[in-house]
């Protein structure tokens, strides 16, 4: 297969570090560049560290270096028929898969067909220490140690640096069809996916926006043609879902209000923030662009029990991620002292002090 | 003995002033949920791996989260270890007592607190059984989708410590993805949230690491689950085979063709025999392997898939393929294969149920060392096959009345995980490393990789009171292992 193993000059950089007590700031791509305050330490880019290294379309596995682009990976599915459940946003093509575990954003199929953190199977990685080491596998059930490879999604590299991901994958539909359908209120167009979801329609996708609920249904010829007539509505694009996974809607790009990711139970109703909305993951993933402050915004969320990510910051600067409770955080600084005890990774990226 | 605590090889264990201990203990519960003579305390001497026995200083029945809270808060002062326990069906020893420890049985804790049809989740205490979770889901037409075979008695908090699988994973998944929020107790005491009502929370991932950590990071006390929709439709395939590797391949042309069954179980000639003689699911006599296929979900999906499946088997040589007509027929067939291990059970005094995972296409040249092995231990192996997942349950049978016999059952038993490992594999798929598979974690992980986990659990566990001497080997257990196995190569050489 393609590509080429850095781990043993990544481990060197690594070592270096750590004689020099030299902060790194680790990258790939570079494409959710927008999401991350910029920090301190010095860069240190694991894009060269590339290549898909395993992949049997029988095993429904894929095993690919962290420089990995998503849409090699794609590509290489693709060719079998097969994908991945999470849809992640790709950003121009310039989205890495260690990048994106790292993140752990995922796109609107996600919640009904796995997000990342469900098909991650197994890692490796290079600690704080400079050591390569590798956790889980290539198969599907393997309770072998504590779950490394799956705290490393969304871990934003603070544990360490990402050198590889097994990844479980799935077939690609035979068919799949986007419907919109008018809806006045956020609250009677939920009522009507999760009607379809409870008679186990083959649901793949659901969005709120503008007064219409759009709902993608995927399986073979005969399920889509046969609820396209059942669900009724004017069919859309199906390339609405890439858009909206990678943020190019029109919802995205139209001002440069601030941009909130707000996550709360999906049946959550809707919540009193002024300003304009987009929901996805059938109400559990909700888009908000609006100037109510920060905190405000923060309180709504976790009094639903859910929390609020920042992605585009207004005139005061916000910290990107939801502040933890003071026990949780204990447990990400023991953590983070576990992995990285001097401080080398992607210091403060999440947290202050982590 | 294996599982016995050595002084040498494992964390050494603290001194503890057993009467100071009790009698803060009785500050906390009422006496009756005390347990300290040996015959109330024989019940809890080992879990579903009976092989393994060992007493506890004492064991206690909690019937509240804030008893368990103040037991955890005494016991890390004191430093006395704590092992977390259910329904006690564990297979790999994880619930095994510490002499010198408290064996904290949360069996009592066994309240469905809330179902939220609208939310689809259920939110329960740990000792709540897997099956009543379903049962109690059922009139909303919604289910908990993890089945390990035990479902009728495992609870929730057991399920969680090891994530359990069951028979429909490759569809379904693991407990890791079907839980939702876990209420964990720290070492110390202190009540944490992980996770949320939704997709994900802020920061790190603790879920995914606490689910599957065996109790050997907190103590969950509660937990909200998923619940799913009860597919509408489904089918089950039986079909038979003249041989494994067949029946191995159609599984992968059946993976090929972009099914993703519910079930996709194997087993080979013992185990479809001795499930046969017990439970009369209709299994043909004559094949060397069967395999079981179900397809669920929207009516005209399952409806394309079967006869999918049913070209797919047929042209991979099954000389039978059977459609359950009906539930009960349907129920007949997962009869067979739930009641696999009791049935095998019957053919001999004992068994011992392996749990290795491998990738699906190495089927074939792992059930054949297997069965070199067994020529060579004289010992005989039913295997089951969770097919779908690549997760393997050899059945080896022995009498542990006859000496040395289980030693024996145990290096063969070492070797068939080792063989899992060298194909790309794991030592355990779905039962856990508890205290039974501690050295062949030396095989599976680097000295630098348990250092890694030590180390993570240090952080969480400071006084290292919960589980000791379980799931991670110390170092020098492993180069002792390590060392051994040397021994036996050069020897063998």
């Amino acid at each position: 297969m393609m590509g080429q193993d850095h781990t043993a000059e990544l481990q060197a950089q690594v070592n270096d570090a750590i004689v020099a007590n030299q902060q790194l700031r680790i990258s790939a791509g570079g494409s959710k560049r927008f999401l991350f305050n910029a920090g301190a330490g010095v860069p240190l880019n694991v894009a060269l560290h590339k290549g898909v290294v395993y992949y049997d379309p029988t095993e429904m596995v894929i095993t690919a270096r962290a420089g990995t682009s998503l849409a090699e990976v794609e590509s290489a599915l693709r060719k079998h028929g097969q994908m991945l459940s999470s849809e992640n946003p790709a950003f121009d093509g310039q989205a890495t898969l260690g990048g994106t575990v790292a993140a752990g954003l995922c796109g609107p199929r996600s919640p009904f067909a796995g997000s990342l953190r469900d098909i991650v199977l197994g890692c490796k990685m290079i600690n704080g220490k400079g050591e390569a080491l590798s956790f889980g596998g290539q198969v599907l059930k393997n309770v072998a140690g504590y779950d490394i490879s799956r705290l490393m999604v969304g871990s934003c590299g603070i544990l360490g640096i990402i050198l590889e991901v097994s990844i479980k994958v799935v077939p690609r539909p035979e068919s799949e069809i986007t419907l919109a359908l008018k809806n006045e209120s956020l609250r009677k167009a939920l009522e009507l996916s999760n009607e379809l979801i409870r008679q186990a329609v083959p649901v793949s996708a659901v969005c709120y926006h503008d007064g219409k609920l759009v709902i993608r249904i995927s399986g073979n010829q005969r399920t889509v043609n046969t609820l396209r007539q059942r669900v009724g509505g004017e069919v859309v694009d199906n390339d609405f879902w890439s858009q909206l996974g990678n943020l190019k809607l029109p919802f995205f790009t139209a001002d440069s209000e601030p941009l909130w990711r707000l996550i709360v139970p999906a049946t959550s109703p809707a919540l009193a923030l002024q300003g304009q909305w987009l929901i996805d993951w059938n109400g559990a993933q909700r888009w908000y662009r609006g100037t109510e402050p920060a905190d405000h915004i923060r309180n709504l969320c976790q009094a639903v029990g859910g929390y609020a990510t920042c992605f585009r910051s207004g005139a005061e600067v916000e910290e990107t991620f939801h502040p933890l409770e003071s026990g949780l955080m204990r447990w990400h600084q023991q953590l983070k002292q576990a992995f990285d005890p001097q401080r080398l990774f992607n210091a403060d990226l999440m947290y202050d002090g982590l | 003995m294996k599982h016995a605590h050595d002084r040498l090889l494992d964390q050494p264990l603290p001194e503890v002033a057993a009467e100071t201990l009790i009698e803060s203990l009785l500050r906390i519960l009422p006496a009756a949920a005390v347990l300290r003579s040996r015959e109330q305390m024989k019940p809890f001497e080992c879990d579903g791996l009976a092989a393994y026995r060992n007493m506890p200083l004492v064991v206690l029945l909690a019937e509240t989260v804030g008893q368990v809270q103040q037991i955890l808060g005494l016991c890390h002062t004191l430093g006395v270890p704590v092992v977390t326990r259910g329904a006690g069906t564990g297979l790999s020893g994880g619930a095994l007592p510490c002499s010198q420890g408290v064996l904290l049985v949360l069996s009592r804790l066994n309240q469905i607190l809330e179902i939220d049809p609208q939310q689809r989740c259920a939110r329960v205490q740990p000792g709540v059984s897997n099956l009543s979770i379903s049962v109690a889901a059922e009139p909303f037409g919604l289910f908990y989708a993890p089945d390990p075979s035990s479902q009728i008695a495992c609870s929730i908090g057991g399920n969680v410590a090891e994530n359990a699988g069951g028979v429909h994973c490759l569809k379904y998944g693991l407990t890791v993805h079907n839980v939702l929020k876990l209420t964990v107790l720290t070492a110390a005491g202190e009540l944490l949230e992980v996770g949320g009502a939704s997709a994900d929370s802020a920061g790190l991932d603790l879920r995914a690491l606490l689910i599957g950590s065996e109790g050997m990071l907190g103590v969950v006390v509660e937990i909200t689950v998923k619940l799913l929709v009860k597919p509408p439709s489904v089918s089950t395939l039986l079909a038979a085979f003249d041989s494994v590797q067949a029946a191995g391949q159609a599984v992968a042309d059946i993976i090929a063709a972009g099914v993703v069954p519910a079930g996709l179980e194997m087993m080979d000639k013992l185990a479809l025999t001795a499930a046969e003689d017990f439970a009369h699911a209709g299994y043909p006599l004559a094949a060397a392997a069967i395999l079981l296929v179900e397809l669920d979900g929207f009516e005209t999906e399952v409806e394309v898939d079967t006869a999918k499946v049913q070209h797919l088997l047929t042209a991979g040589g099954a000389s039978e393929v059977q459609l359950a007509q009906d539930d009960e027929q349907r129920a007949l067939f997962w009869k067979g294969r739930k009641s696999a291990f009791p049935a095998v059970g019957r053919l001999s005094p004992d068994y011992y149920c392996m749990d290795g995972t491998i990738p699906r296409h190495t089927i074939g040249t792992v059930l054949a060392y297997i069965s070199e092995l067994s020529a060579q231990y004289k010992l005989s192996v039913a295997n089951v096959f969770h097919a779908g997942d690549g997760n393997l349950h050899p059945l080896i049978l022995f009498d542990a009345n006859v000496p040395g016999e289980f030693a024996r059952v145990e290096e063969m038993g070492g070797k068939i995980l080792e063989k899992c490992i060298a194909v790309g594999g794991t030592i355990t798929g779905e039962h856990g490393v508890g205290r039974e598979k501690i050295n062949q974690m030396a095989a599976q992980f680097s000295d630098a990789e348990i250092a890694q986990f030590q180390a993570l659990k240090d952080a969480l566990d400071p006084g290292a009171i919960l589980n000791p001497g379980k799931n991670i080997p110390t170092l020098k257990r492993c180069q002792e292992y390590r060392a051994i196995a040397r021994r036996k190569t050069t020897e063998s050489a």
